[in-house]
C-alpha cells in the first residue's frame, strides 16, 4: 500500500504518472503496473466516450421497435452526464451500446478514441473489465461473497495481485462509508449499502468510464441521494467519466450536464429544468 | 477459482446435499464392484488353499461347483504311481444342504484322508479331525446356525461332533464342512468311490507336464492343473452371480452420473444470474467455465473421498453380518473409481458450461 493516497489526496491523484489502482508512479502506459499488475491503458487522454449517430432497432417488419434514432454524446474525463427520459425511451439500449453489451444497428461508439465496432468479443470483454465500471438497478452483487470480496472481484479478474487488490477495495469501501460492512454479505446490507458496494466495485479498477442504469430506482430518496453523491464524488476524484441513465430527475443536482432521451433522440436540458418542460 | 469455492460453501444445505449425492453414488459403485471382485477372488478359496499341482477328476468334469465327479477309489494309487507325482490324496466332495433347526444352507461336504491333503488349512477355534464321527465346519456357517465347538450336528443323515471351526472356507453362499474320507463314503453311499485325486508334482516339474503324464498313464481320468481347475470353477460362478452384480454396478454408475450431473446443473442454474453479471462486467466465458468445472471437480473429489471412506465402513459391516460375502477394495479399484467420478463431474458440467458460454450479458440490465 502506498502512503500518500489516504492521507494526502491531490486534486488529480491517480491519472497521469500513477497507477490508478495502487498509485505507484509509472513510467509509461500500455503495459502492466510493476507493483500491482493492473494492465495500464495505452491512451489516457481525450474524451472518454464519443457516441455518434447511434441508431438501434429491435426486431424487424411491422413489429420493429426503433429504440434509438440518432443519438450523439461526448463525455470528458471526470465529467458526470445524466441522461433522463421516460420509461421505454431507449435509455437502457443506449447504455448497453455504450457498454459494449449490444452492437447498435448503426452509428459509432468510441472509447478513449478507439472505435469499438470492429472489436472481437474477447476485446469487448477486456474493455468492459478494464475500461468500464457498471452500476445496475438491481445492485447485482454476488450473494456468496462479502462486500469486500465483491469489490475485489474485478481487480482479481484483471490479474491484480491479492494484497494491492484488497488494499484498493478496503480503501474504496472506507471512502464510501462502508468500512464497518466489509465482511458483511449482501443479504445483511440495506439497499443503499448494497448500491454503495456496487459503486465501489464499479470504481475498483479505476475505469475511464462508469455507466449506471437507474442506480437509485430501488432506493428510497435519502439513500438514493447518498449513493449518487458518493458515485459522483469518487468518480470525479479518480477522473472517470460517468453516464447515469435514469427516470429519476432528482439526481440532476449532482450532474455536470443533464440530457433528455426521448423517442430515441437526445436533447440538451438545463440542470434547473431537467425534465425539459421549458422547450 | 476462489469464487468457485466461495460459491460452494456459501450454501451449506446445498453443499451437504450435493456431497451426499456424490458420496452415495461412489459408495454404491465401490461396494458393488468390491463384492464382485471379492466374490471372484473368494469362490476358489478351497482350490487355492489346498496343496495340489493337478486335480484328477472324472472325464468331462472341468470345475467344482456345477458337477459331481466320481472316480474308482484305487485311482489314487494309480496316480501315485505316475512318475513325478510326490503325493496323491483322495477326496470325496459333493454339494449338499446343511439342515439345522429348520433352516437350510447350501454347503460343500469334503471327505478327506486324515493323513493326506484336502482338509481345512486354518482353524479359528477347536482342533483338526482325529477320528470318524467328527467334523470341522466353516466358522461362518457355524455362526449362522448358532453352532459351536462341542455341539452335535447332523450331516446328511448322521450326527457329527463339531471339533473345530475353519477359516477362509466361506464363499458367497458356499461353505465347506469336513469329515473323514470313510465317513463321507458312508454318508454319500459311495463305498469304493472317490471324487478327485489331488496330485503334487516333484520340484521342477511343471503342472501341465504332470497333468499330461497322468492322463496318458491313468485310464479314464481327466487331469487339470490346479490353476486351470480354479479358473474353470471361477467362470462358472461368475456366469451364475456375475451378471446381476455387473448390472448393479452399471446401475450404480448411471445413478452416479445422474446425481453428479443434476447436482452440478442445479448448482450452476442457481448461479446463472451471478454469471450473467460477471459476463457483463467483463469476465470472459472461459473464466466462468473454469469456475463451473472447478466447482464440479471439488464436489466430485470431496464427495468421492467421503464415499470411499464410507465404503470401508460398509465393508466391515458386511463382514460382520455376512461372513461369506467379501467386499474387496483393492487400490486399483479406488483409483479407477476416482477417475470415473472425475469423468462424471466433467461430463456433468458439459451442459452448464454450454449454458454459461451462451449467456447474454445484457440480461444483467434487463430484470
Ligand atoms: N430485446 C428487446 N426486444 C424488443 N424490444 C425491446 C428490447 N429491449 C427493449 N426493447 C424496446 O425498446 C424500447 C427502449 O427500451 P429501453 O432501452 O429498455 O428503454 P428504457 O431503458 O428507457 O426504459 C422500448 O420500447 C422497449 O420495449
Ligand atoms: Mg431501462
Ligand atoms: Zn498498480
Amino acid at each position: 500500500m502506498t502512503v500518500n493516497s489516504v492521507t494526502n489526496p491531490s486534486p488529480n491523484p491517480v491519472r497521469g504518472g500513477a497507477c490508478p489502482v495502487c498509485e505507484t508512479p509509472i513510467g509509461h502506459h500500455g503495459a502492466l503496473c510493476s507493483s500491482c499488475r493492473r494492465p495500464l491503458p495505452a491512451i489516457d487522454a481525450g474524451p472518454v466516450l464519443e457516441v455518434s449517430d447511434l441508431e438501434h432497432t429491435y426486431g424487424s417488419g411491422p413489429t420493429a421497435v426503433h429504440a434509438l434514432r440518432g443519438m450523439s454524446l461526448r463525455v470528458q474525463p471526470g465529467e458526470v452526464v445524466l441522461v433522463v427520459g421516460p420509461s421505454g425511451g431507449g435509455k437502457t439500449t443506449a447504455l448497453l451500446s455504450m457498454g459494449l453489451l449490444l452492437t447498435p444497428s448503426s452509428g459509432t461508439v468510441n472509447h478513449s478514441g478507439v472505435e469499438t465496432r470492429a472489436m472481437t468479443e474477447r476485446q469487448r470483454s477486456r474493455q468492459r473489465l478494464l475500461g468500464i465500471g457498471f452500476v445496475f438497478q438491481q445492485f447485482n452483487l454476488l450473494e456468496a461473497l462479502t462486500a469486500l470480496e465483491n469489490v475485489t472481484l474485478p481487480l482479481r479478474y484483471a490479474g491484480v495481485r491479492t494484497a494491492p487488490a484488497t488494499a484498493r477495495a478496503t480503501r474504496l469501501l472506507d471512502d464510501l462509508g462502508l468500512a464497518h460492512r466489509a465482511t458483511s454479505r449482501p443479504r445483511e446490507l440495506s439497499g443503499g449499502e448494497k448500491q454503495r458496494v456496487a459503486v465501489a466495485r464499479a470504481l475498483a479498477l479505476a475505469p475511464r468510464l462508469i455507466l449506471a442504469d437507474e442506480p437509485t430506482a430501488n432506493l428510497d430518496s435519502a439513500s438514493g441521494h447518498q449513493v449518487a453523491e458518493h458515485l459522483v464524488r469518487a468518480a470525479r476524484h479518480q477522473r472517470s467519466g460517468v453516464v447515469v441513465v435514469t427516470h429519476d430527475t432528482r439526481l440532476a443536482d449532482a450532474a455536470d450536464r443533464v440530457l433528455l432521451l426521448e423517442d430515441g433522440r437526445l436533447r440538451e436540458s438545463s440542470p434547473s429544468d431537467p425534465a425539459g418542460t421549458r422547450r | 477459482m476462489t469464487i468457485a469455492l466461495k460459491n460452494l460453501v456459501s450454501e451449506t444445505g446445498r453443499l451437504v446435499t450435493s456431497l451426499i449425492g456424490v458420496a452415495f453414488a461412489s459408495l454404491l459403485v465401490l461396494v458393488m464392484s468390491g463384492i464382485y471382485i471379492g466374490t471372484i477372488g473368494q469362490v476358489t478359496t478351497y482350490i487355492d488353499n489346498t496343496p495340489a499341482s493337478v486335480w484328477v477328476a472324472q472325464p468331462g468334469v472341468t470345475q467344482m461347483f456345477r458337477s459331481v465327479s466320481w472316480l474308482p477309489a484305487d485311482t489314487a494309487r494309480s496316480v501315485a504311481a505316475v512318475d513325478g507325482v510326490t503325493s496323491a490324496s483322495p477326496l470325496l466332495g459333493v454339494p449338499s444342504s446343511f439342515d439345522h433347526d429348520g433352516s437350510h444352507t447350501a454347503y460343500y461336504l469334503v471327505g478327506y484322508d486324515l493323513g493326506a491333503a484336502g482338509g481345512p488349512w486354518e482353524l479359528t477355534e477347536g482342533r483338526p479331525i482325529r477320528s470318524g464321527g467328527e467334523t470341522v465346519m466353516d466358522a461362518v456357517l457355524a455362526a449362522k446356525n448358532d453352532v459351536g465347538v462341542g455341539d452335535v450336528v447332523r450331516l446328511v443323515d448322521r450326527d457329527f461332533t463339531v471339533v473345530g471351526l475353519s477359516d477362509e472356507t466361506a464363499a458367497v453362499g458356499n461353505f465347506y464342512a469336513f469329515v473323514t474320507l470313510a465317513d463321507a463314503a458312508q454318508l454319500l453311499r459311495a463305498s469304493g468311490r472317490i471324487s478327485y485325486v489331488l496330485a503334487t508334482a516333484a520340484t521342477g516339474l511343471a503342472p501341465e507336464t504332470l497333468a499330461q503324464r497322468i492322463e496318458e498313464q491313468v485310464p479314464t481320468v481327466d487331469a487339470l492343473t490346479a490353476s486351470e481347475f480354479a479358473d474353470n470353477s471361477r467362470s462358472i460362478v461368475i456366469s451364475m452371480v456375475g451378471r446381476p452384480l455387473l448390472a448393479m454396478i452399471l446401475i450404480g454408475l448411471l445413478v452416479g452420473i445422474a446425481l453428479i450431473s443434476l447436482t452440478v446443473l442445479s448448482m450452476t442454474q442457481e448461479q446463472m444470474r451471478d454469471f450473467g453479471v460477471l459476463r457483463a462486467i467483463g469476465v470472459r466465458p472461459g473464466q466462468l467455465v473454469v469456475t463451473v468445472v472447478v466447482q464440479a471437480l471439488v464436489l466430485a473429489v470431496v464427495g468421492y473421498v467421503i464415499g470411499a471412506g464410507a465404503t470401508f465402513g460398509v465393508r466391515s459391516l458386511i463382514k460382520g453380518r455376512l461372513g461369506d460375502v467379501t467386499v474387496s477394495v483393492p487400490p486399483w479399484l479406488l483409483a479407477a473409481m476416482a477417475a470415473t467420478t472425475l469423468l462424471m463431474a466433467i461430463l456433468g458440467s458439459l451442459l452448464p458450461v454450454r449454458r454459461v458460454s451462451a449467456l447474454d450479458p445484457a440480461l444483467a440490465f434487463r430484470r
